[in-house]
């Protein structure tokens, strides 16, 4: 008998038949998604175990043992399967459910056999080939009237954001490192997105108007920034898919992390294609962190932002131009506005200027192209959307204060060894409060430099992630900041997080925090600089 | 804990307990669950401990100094750990002591009593008490970030000194070369064994180049996380970064076997009629639950005042459904003397108070 790639079918329909029988006496109430049910199909498989105290994660089947008591004789069926094929089923509904819900099953199919299964189907007849795609539509039929009863219920929040690094998909999706360049091309154009869904609870409720639990989905868009970055076609079908699978998944609002607000143009991409979706950028609580960090830096170095001078790479982008009229209101007097990119930029750049000075006529603004520009800065404010990192050692004077809010990021690990003289600080990242507990259907992935797995060991998290579980708490229901940032949203978003218990998380870079250490050495390099 | 609480009928499960339900006859839903996977787990066992043995008879082969690290506290445990794996398997052994401040004098003379007995190098790493001191007073007085699967199994001060057992063990066997490190969990300790990841690493606990995605609670970094936020670059030397561990770290990371959950029997009558014979004497100072570390009592009084439940009830509940505690023996070992000679030696070292804890920021 051919051997086809993938799970064996018969298997695959057992263990869905075999779970559709045990959900069917089980409150499914709590499961909001068909994400929601499989790692407690897993479980039931035997394929891992859940931990102690996890009897009320809707994740672990301690949470349902007393419902699932008398059907042992139906799951331990599951368990005698081989632990390959357990995986492989698992893993394969896990990728199945996105084009499922996207209708675009046909798409997936294809995909498949040109890339993943290259390698073992490029020695196939074409009847076998056409037999492996029978044996896929019949997996997707299957699947497809058992995820049903899940697809029923809404979410609060999901998530937008893509990976960072072409590494990040290689080790995430291992298959990529033996396809040929034009498979390898056709899966970074025609991947979908991998999910992550999530669960928070135990928010205070200080105020009658706010949840004390939400659920959604972290969707990664399965392409690298620079990959997004310089493909405007690629970009924008990847955008509309995640944003519509948002909304398939019945998310109230969607939020955006890494560049997904620029590349769709501060959410209009998404208001001109997709009709009936709330979504935020999440730019306002970035630089109301941004200006936090900055009035934490006041406070230790007791530096007067009057007198220094502050540079803003990036500054004609959202964020950047943002900064820059919080800066002013702030009473910065010299600041050196840098952007790289292109005439548009510097025309935005100069239209900024021509703004802040109708208000504030004795600020000194520079408008520069130039990244050696950043040299005449004490404190830098990096918020751009280049792929790599454009900071060098030698941009840097001694004793200055960065902070990097790119991603990915703009500072390299190596700079920050190189530099001991200067002051890294990562932005945007904030603190939840100790009390909420968080649950996740899978582990998401460890992102080289967005670690977003630091919301369980951390309760930590990114301030445009954060900006979506604010607004999905207070029960926003509209779009929140279209377009260019708006400071006055930043003040308004800070509010919001203050009532929630939500605080800029401690200073770090890198997964490191600062001490004060870090700090005594650059007040001391400081002092020794003559005025 | 109050005489008025509710109890899980069958293990003693406290209702404060992380998670716990209970049906019409009382008995909690963790009970349900280990009946629903017990012929699972044994099935398990078995297969583990022929893995666990074929790699430990194929690393005895190898022409190196030591077989195998273990991360030994003179408690009772590793202490059998020790003659079990020397007597067992022949093994050549390095015992690794945290030194974490908090050694019970008794147990200083077991340590260089055994491993002098059994013939067994002993390293014993001693961090600066002062970032010691900063740690243990940090996750005794105030609220950290551990996630509530975590506390179900150990006290916040134990997670933080957990992390650097784990980080400085880990770092010495890559530094050394040895390939087999054994940590001495009783089942109840560490309950939750991935067959699946135990099979793709050859460990209990996953250290890899990459990411094991069903298993959201990666131990080594959940309980390191908390603290580098807190302490940044000042405790990175000991604790270790288990994800995505560069390719040239992952082939000298050693690995890692819990052996009371596969290898052997955990009988804690035998294991003390055993360590006996080799002059290892129970401390008298440290409370019930520990026969090494005097911090144990304040980290077990920090969870019953700020949780609600003793640290150690996960681990004897588990031991009551197995029948290898009686029902009463695990209450009766949930008091808390906060008066203690070990409490009042931990308070006067950290010079931190008793209400320090009681009223946690």
């Amino acid at each position: 008998m051919k051997h086809y790639p993938g799970s064996d079918i018969k298997n695959f329909k057992e263990v869905l038949q075999i779970s559709e029988k045990i959900f069917r006496n089980i409150d499914c109430s709590v499961f909001f998604s068909p994400y929601s049910v499989i790692p407690i199909i897993a479980q039931l498989e035997g394929l891992y175990t859940p931990m102690l105290g996890s009897g009320d994660s809707i994740y672990s089947i301690i949470s349902i043992a007393f419902q699932i008591e008398k059907q042992y004789s139906l799951f331990r069926k599951l368990y005698l399967l081989s632990l390959e094929e357990k995986r492989k089923i698992i893993d394969e509904i896990y990728e199945m459910i996105a084009p499922l819900l996207l209708e675009e099953e046909n798409e997936y199919i294809n995909l498949l056999t040109s890339t993943k299964y290259y390698h073992t189907l490029k020695n196939f007849s074409q009847k076998d080939t056409i037999r492996f795609k029978n044996i896929l539509q019949d997996k997707f039929a299957v699947l497809r009237s058992f995820i049903n009863p899940f697809c029923r219920r809404r979410g609060d929040f999901a998530y937008v954001v893509h990976y960072g690094y072409i590494e990040d998909l290689y080790r995430e999706h291992s298959f990529l490192k033996n396809l040929p360049n034009v498979s390898l091309r056709r899966w970074f154009r025609s991947s979908f997105p991998v999910v992550s869904e999530i669960s928070l609870r135990n928010f205070s409720m200080l105020d009658s108007s706010v949840k004390d639990k939400i659920k959604g989905w972290i969707i990664f868009v399965a392409n690298s920034t620079q990959q997004l970055l310089t493909d405007s076609n690629l970009r924008r079908k990847k955008m509309l898919q995640s944003f519509l699978l948002a909304k398939k998944l019945g998310a109230r609002i969607v939020g955006m992390g890494g560049l997904t607000a620029s590349f769709t143009r501060g959410g209009r991409l998404i208001l001109k294609n997709i009709k009936g979706i709330n979504f935020t950028t999440g730019h306002a609580y970035t630089i109301a962190n941004i200006m936090g960090i900055i009035n934490r830096c006041k406070d230790e170095f007791r530096v007067d932002i009057g007198k220094i001078t502050v540079a803003v790479v990036g500054a004609a982008g959202s964020i950047g131009s943002g900064c820059v009229k919080l800066l002013v209101e702030s009473g910065a007097r010299n600041i050196v506005m840098i952007d790289t990119t292109n005439f548009i930029s510097y025309r935005k750049l100069k239209e900024l200027a021509t703004e802040i000075k109708k208000k504030k006529k004795q600020v000194r603004l520079c408008i520069s192209t130039v990244l050696d520009d950043i040299k005449k800065a004490d404190l830098i404010i990096i918020a751009t959307n280049s792929p790599f990192s454009l900071i060098k050692a030698t941009h840097l004077k001694p004793g200055a204060i960065v902070i990097d809010d790119s991603f990915p990021k703009n500072v390299s690990e190596k700079i920050i060894k190189q530099r001991k003289d200067v002051l890294f600080l990562e932005g945007g990242t904030v603190h939840f409060p100790l009390t909420i507990e968080v649950n996740m259907a899978r582990n998401m992935p460890d992102l080289m430099d967005a670690p977003l797995t630091r919301l369980i060991s951390c309760k930590e998290g990114y301030s445009s992630f954060s900006e979506t579980l604010i607004l999905a708490l207070t029960n926003y229901r509209r779009n929140y900041g279209v377009g260019s940032a708006d400071p006055k949203l930043a003040e308004d978003i800070k509010l919001k997080a203050d009532m929630i218990g939500i605080s800029p998380a401690l200073l770090g870079c890198f997964n490191r925090g600062i001490t004060s250490n870090n700090f005594h050495r650059i007040i001391k390099i400081n002092s020794n600089i003559p005025k | 804990m109050g005489r008025g609480i509710k109890r899980c009928r069958r293990c003693a499960l406290p209702s404060s307990y992380p998670g716990i339900k209970f049906n019409r006859q009382g008995v909690c839903n963790y009970c349900v669950y280990y009946d629903l996977i017990k012929d699972r787990d044994d099935d398990i066992r078995k297969y583990l401990q022929k893995e666990i043995t074929k790699v430990i008879k194929r690393i005895k082969r190898r022409n190196v100094k030591y077989h195998c690290i273990v991360a030994y506290s003179g408690g009772k445990d590793s202490t059998f750990l020790l003659y079990f794996l020397k007597r067992k398997f022949g093994l050549n052994i390095l015992a690794h002591v945290l030194d974490n401040g908090f050694i019970s004098n008794q147990t200083r003379k077991n340590i260089a009593t055994v491993t002098e007995k059994l013939n067994i190098d002993c390293k014993i790493t001693r961090p600066p008490f002062k970032i010691l001191r900063e740690i243990f007073t940090y996750t005794l007085t105030q609220r950290t970030s551990y996630p509530k699967e975590i506390l179900a199994m150990m006290s916040p001060v134990c997670a933080a000194c957990q992390g650097i057992i784990f980080g400085t063990t880990i770092k010495l066997a890559i530094r050394l070369n040895i390939p087999i490190m054994f940590i001495g969990y009783t089942p109840g300790q560490y309950p939750s064994i991935s067959l699946e990841n135990f099979l793709k690493v050859k460990s209990n606990v996953f250290l890899s180049s990459k990411v094991y995605k069903d298993d959201p609670l990666d131990i080594i970094k959940i309980v390191r996380d908390p603290v580098n936020e807190k302490f940044g670059n000042s405790i990175e030397r000991y604790y270790f970064r288990s994800q995505y561990i560069e390719k040239n770290i992952e082939e000298k990371v050693p690995f890692i076997f819990f052996p009371f959950h596969f290898l052997l029997d955990y009988n804690e009558k035998t294991i003390f009629e055993t360590i006996r014979k080799l002059g290892w004497e129970r401390p008298k100072d440290t409370d019930a639950c520990s026969t090494n570390c005097l911090l144990n009592t304040l980290g077990n009084y920090a969870c019953l005042k700020q949780l609600g439940y003793h640290p150690y009830i996960g681990e004897m509940s588990a031991l009551v459904r197995e029948e290898k505690m009686s029902y009463n023996d695990a209450i009766k070992a949930e008091y808390v003397d906060a008066n203690s000679f070990a409490a009042k030696y931990s308070l006067k070292k950290l010079g931190i108070k008793l209400a320090d804890i009681e009223s946690e920021k």
